[in-house]
């Protein structure tokens, strides 16, 4: 075990006293009821100490990602953080990069993988209940729900369904947090039963309902709505949120500025702010949450920068670039990446109210067969 | 993938009303002579403590759930009617449950506000072996008013309300006063009888027990020997922060392989078996198995 037990005081014969280091300053970070509610340079500067803290463990511990340090001349320490090497996501397509024994990996995380090769990360004890806590935290900028107080009507398979396939796995760990109902069975979507659940809350009114899924599954069952002619009545008693990419299988692209405006009518929402997206990629230890003026959130444990396309520098706050991420949550891979997403960052305090970074995803860098992680499931049949 | 069984028991108080016990032990392998009853919290249902029963299951150990009655879980009753002393009743009888089935004294993990119960069944009943407690509460009248920002010992409500769930004032005070439930003394009283010994967890950042509190109750000429083991930046809800609550577990562990004469270090359960076990729970309490 990695807490560190020290003797205190001396105490009378029969009571004992010992204190106990129960915790690491980023796991105390990451389950604190705060994370999105200190002030900017706190912020900064918790996640310069925790990456940097990272760093040294990745470099020390994954000999791979030392190597591709080397070779980049980097040995400045402490960094500033844009000089840290970032590697290609596309790297975990072809070797299994690590920074702990392989027999520490609780789960190999695999890519959707339309075509072609898929990313396999391995992720330890560590590293898989940070990313719960990550969703934990994104969750409070849609609202600080208790248990009872939210069901979920999850547009995708349960977790056994899910397997290996990260973005569905992520999405069916919702279940650990509320009561979760799957609509994706053996790989068929029943948007008819997903809709009797929700008519049947929305009726009740005795807790939200949060519609979780891909912006494509979410559109079918819009059609549905459509199609039986009445919309459903969830007022301000229900949440539409999307997760896993923009894309129909077709390829077409799901312009999320006529997203929003047909969730509303078809769900009978109060407001846009109720349709929130949620951004992670596989080889992303963190997942990052719309706030209510729909920027994705950046936690104070994770870099993230848009970088220049050619010379991969990083670009000033709001210039557009090829997204790259510096995750300190990842203790069993370095997490350390820069990606084929083209996207802008932003600082200071969101229309939301919140001062903090967040971020914007416009589009993939290339348009190759690779569209995303949602198309897994595009790809299922209908009942 | 998982190395447990889980099984669904039920036991009954004398008056017939129905607790509902899970049963979670190792599949194969010897058995600790020493069964886990585990007190979920508060408002807290048997589904909430899997790890607790996980963690103890692949050590060896036969751990030991119950909802009880007027609370939330699928016990018999509603939270509406809750009091402190049939949530000692429901104690009592998952103690006795365990006690009839194994022949064996039980070891007593109680968290929150069951804590309070564990101490007061622990003087009672040479059934009880051990007690464990995490965030334990000591002082209930201190405690609640700091839950709820108001005294109702003093400042008595119609209903009170605890994450959404509507309790019954004045039943539940009528109960707490007639009972002597309220003072640190009361509690004291208790630690003084119980001769087990007896361990308690706090948390540096447990805005609802008082690290004093705890230290009173357990240093007044107390019944047996006594151990304060405290969790630095540790909540009132271990849960929130796996790493401190993977640290409260193992130390736990610790302890009660070393109570069973057992030199082995404690291990983690797979994470997955705990994910798995922790969905299939979540399910039996919301009624979809």
């Amino acid at each position: 075990m990695t807490a560190e037990v020290v003797r205190a005081v001396a105490a009378p014969p029969v009571v004992e006293r010992i204190a106990v280091a129960a915790t690491t300053d980023l796991d105390h970070l990451i389950a604190g009821e705060a994370v999105f509610a200190t002030p900017l340079a706190e912020q900064h500067a918790m996640r310069d100490h925790h990456v940097r803290r990272t760093l040294a463990h990745h470099l020390e511990r994954c000999a791979a990602y030392a190597a591709f340090a080397a070779r980049r001349q980097f040995t400045d320490l402490p960094a500033d953080l844009a000089a840290i090497p970032v590697i290609p996501s596309s790297v975990f397509k072809a070797a299994r990069v690590l920074s702990v024994d392989e027999a520490e990996i609780a789960k190999w995380c695999k890519s959707s993988g339309t075509q072609g090769a898929q990313s396999m990360i391995g992720r330890d004890r560590t590293s898989l209940e940070r990313l719960l806590g990550s969703i934990r935290a994104g969750v409070t900028l849609i609202q600080d729900w208790l248990e009872d107080d939210l069901e979920v009507i999850h547009l995708g398979p349960d977790r056994s369904e899910a397997g290996d396939v990260w973005f569905m796995y992520v999405m069916s760990l919702i279940e650990l947090l509320y009561p979760t109902r799957h609509f994706v069975r053996g790989g068929v979507f029943d948007a008819a039963g997903a809709l009797d659940r929700i008519r049947a809350l929305a009726g009740k009114r005795d807790r939200h309902v949060a519609v979780v899924g891909p912006p494509f599954r979410v559109l079918e069952l819009i059609e549905t709505i459509e199609r039986a002619g009445q919309p459903v009545p969830g007022g301000t008693g229900m949440t539409v949120l999307t997760a896993g990419g923009w894309k129909r299988f077709s390829g077409q692209r799901i312009e999320r500025a006529a997203f929003d405006p047909r969730v509303c009518a078809a769900f009978g929402l109060a407001s846009e702010a109720q349709v929130r997206d949620a951004f992670n990629q596989v080889e992303l230890n963190t997942v990052m949450i719309e706030c209510a003026a729909h920027r994705k959130h950046v936690p104070p444990w994770l870099y993230a920068a848009a970088r220049d396309p050619d010379r991969l520098t990083v670009l000033p706050p709001g210039q557009v670039g090829v997204m790259s991420y510096l995750d300190a949550s990842a203790t069993s891979y370095p997490s350390f990446i820069v990606t084929d997403d083209v996207g802008e960052v932003h600082e200071g305090t969101c229309a939301c109210g919140r001062a903090g970074t967040t971020l914007q995803i416009q589009r993939r860098l290339v348009s190759v067969a690779q569209r995303g992680c949602a198309l897994t499931l595009d790809s299922g049949g209908k009942k | 993938m998982t190395r447990v069984s889980f099984e669904q028991h039920e036991t009954h108080l004398a008056d017939g009303r129905r607790i509902a016990i899970w049963t979670t032990a190792p599949r194969e392998g010897p058995v600790h002579p020493m069964p886990l009853v585990v007190g979920a919290g508060f408002a807290r249902r048997m589904h909430h403590f899997s790890p607790v029963a996980m963690w103890g299951a692949h050590n060896g150990f036969f751990v030991v759930r119950y909802d009880p009655v007027n609370h939330v879980g699928i016990s018999d009753g509603e939270m509406w009617n809750f009091t402190l002393s049939e949530s000692c009743e429901s104690l009592r009888a998952a103690v006795d449950w365990t006690y009839e089935r194994t022949g064996q004294a039980v070891a007593v993990v109680a968290t929150s506000l069951t804590a309070r119960m564990a101490y007061q069944v622990a003087a009672e009943t040479d059934r009880v072996a051990r007690v464990i407690t995490a965030v334990g509460v000591v002082h209930v009248q201190r405690t609640l008013a700091k839950v709820f920002g108001q005294d109702y010992a003093t400042d008595p409500v119609p209903l009170a309300v605890f994450e959404g769930k509507e309790i019954n004032g004045p039943r539940f005070l009528a109960d707490a006063h007639e009972k002597n439930w309220w003072s640190l003394a009361s509690t004291i009283h208790f630690l003084q009888r119980a001769r087990q010994p007896i361990t308690t967890f706090i948390g540096t950042e447990d805005d609802w027990v008082d690290p004093a509190d705890v230290n009173a109750a357990f240093s007044d000429a107390p019944g047996g020997p006594r151990r304060i083991l405290s969790l630095e930046r540790a909540p009132h809800d271990l849960s929130r922060d796996p790493a401190v609550a993977r640290t409260f577990f193992l130390l736990m562990l610790e302890e009660l392989l070393a109570a069973c004469d057992v030199t082995t270090k404690p291990v983690d359960p797979p994470f997955e078996a705990l994910m798995e076990q922790s969905l299939v729970e979540r399910r039996i309490q919301r009624g979809d198995k």
